[in-house]
């Protein structure tokens, strides 16, 4: 599978999440920065970055970021900054929940970084790792 | 001279589309010979194309999501039947259009016949004064504030799903949730505010719905500001022009720009802003060449940047042409 269609098929299954945090997708707003958007918008840059999935309830609640990483992705300084940035952002918020789709090879990864990059903040976001076919882990 | 004419569905494949269409007839000169009717067909789309994002009046991308999502059109178009019989479009081109298209296509609905207000023989100033009051007075538009609060009607008492309010509006999901956004922090913070001397201000709205940018809740969180204080600070006027608020970021991360806002106002605090200082070169260039210059860089930024822009509109780089857009309309405005 390419690079490329790993990555749609993380977001992907990122958007299907939303129905279980946010409500079901023709109630909630969702930006998702895909060749072909759900709604033909693209996500607000947030701290300098666009990630690839940004929802919200309506009126808005609750903030939902999702950020898809293939395997080679997820080990890159500008994923982590990305990351780091976006977690930042959600901090701010209550009820924010921050998701990050990744290959089923690289959950525990997954799990290590967001710990990692969350250790120091004293109000973090809810954080969840899924996999392609968006299954939940840890 | 007011003229009646009969309401009545109409089949579309009888009606012609009126090729003397000022808002078409631009692009249908570019065309040697007579037009084909696909060549209206673009013409009509990429006339509508043109209207900007913020305008009232819908696009034509809008108007076809709001058609099909309704199943029909609210206001009937307006015909002229001439001498000959032929009954010529001369107000909603654009929906006629729309109804050819999607019976072409076989887009679920039925398409066929389209309501329609029929005159017979209108004199050219008949034709004249409705396409005048149709597109130069044309209906007036809701202000934001009361845009706002149907769409909160619609949303929390009506419960209608996002995706359908969308649809109807014929707009971006973005735009309609921080109308919503805005009509709630509004009605929370402002309202109790301005309840002693009731000055509540609708014409205020725009800075509630500037408060919905990224960013700027986040900068209000951080400084230890609560969204009454944010109220306020509109009341006050603190906050004016509204656009300033996106200016509040930078403003509250300064600790000098802050003290002259909280007494004097974001404008006086922008003053206190650190600017970058324009290149010397540049500084000496004369104006005309520095505005070919701009028009120039802006119609060949790369659709990246201009993407990249639009999603950070709290940037430098925004906030130095929102700069430069009030300074230009002030000056030309006194240059008459």
């Amino acid at each position: 599978m390419s690079e490329s269609v790993q990555h749609t098929r993380l977001v992907q299954a990122i958007i299907a999440q939303l129905d279980t945090d946010l409500g079901p997708l023709c109630d909630i707003m969702v930006c998702d920065d895909s060749p072909n958007p759900l709604r033909g918008e693209r996500p607000p840059k947030l701290s300098g970055f666009i990630p690839d999935v940004y929802a919200t309830d309506v009126p808005t609640t609750r903030v939902v970021v999702g950020e898809a990483k293939t395997e080679q992705d997820l080990e890159t300084t500008r994923s982590h900054l990305q990351i780091t940035a976006f977690l930042t952002y959600l901090s701010a918020m209550r009820n924010s929940l921050f998701i990050l789709a990744v290959p089923f090879c690289c959950i525990p990864r997954g799990n290590n970084l967001l710990q990692e990059l969350t250790r120091t903040s004293d109000t973090p976001p809810l954080i969840r790792v899924i996999d392609d076919f968006g299954l939940e882990h840890g | 001279m007011a003229v009646s004419g009969a309401s009545q569905m109409i089949p579309v494949d009888t009606i012609e589309l009126d090729r003397a269409n000022p808002r078409i007839r631009k692009f249908l000169e570019m065309y040697v010979g007579e037009p084909t009717p696909e060549q209206i067909f673009l013409a009509l789309g990429a006339g509508n194309e043109e209207e900007s994002e913020g305008s009232s009046i819908p696009t034509f991308q809008k108007l076809k999501q709001s058609i099909i999502t309704h199943g029909g059109i609210i206001h009937p178009v307006i015909l002229n039947c001439q001498s000959d019989g032929t009954l010529v479009c001369i107000e909603g081109n654009t929906r006629v259009a729309l109804y050819k298209d999607f019976l072409q296509r076989g887009v679920n609905g039925d398409w066929s016949n389209i309501p329609a207000l029929i005159h017979s023989n209108l004199e050219d100033t008949a034709v004249h004064a409705i396409r005048l009051q149709a597109h130069l007075v044309g209906p007036r538009p809701w202000d934001p504030y009361s845009k706002a609060k149907y769409l909160h009607e619609l949303r929390h008492i009506d419960d209608m799903p996002l995706a359908m309010i969308v649809d109807f509006c014929g707009g971006r999901q973005s735009e309609v949730t921080t109308f919503i956004d805005a009509f709630i922090d509004m009605e929370q913070y402002y309202r109790p505010v301005v309840t002693e001397d009731g000055a509540f201000d609708p014409k205020r709205f725009s800075g509630f719905a500037e408060l919905q940018k990224p960013g700027i809740k986040k900068a209000l969180n951080e400084t230890g500001h609560t969204l009454t204080d944010f109220a306020t600070w509109v009341h006050e006027g603190k906050l004016r022009p509204l656009n300033t608020v996106r200016l509040l970021p930078r403003i509250l991360k300064n600790e000098k720009a802050r003290t002259i806002f909280l007494k004097k106002g974001a404008r006086a605090a922008e003053m206190a802003l650190d600017k970058p200082e324009a290149d010397l070169n540049l500084q000496k260039t004369p104006l005309d060449q520095l505005a070919y210059a701009l028009n120039s860089k802006l119609a060949a930024l790369p659709y990246e940047d201009y993407q990249s822009l639009r999603s950070d509109p709290c940037s430098a780089t925004v906030e130095a042409l929102i700069d430069v857009q009030n300074s230009l309309t002030e000056f030309l405005n006194n240059l008459g």
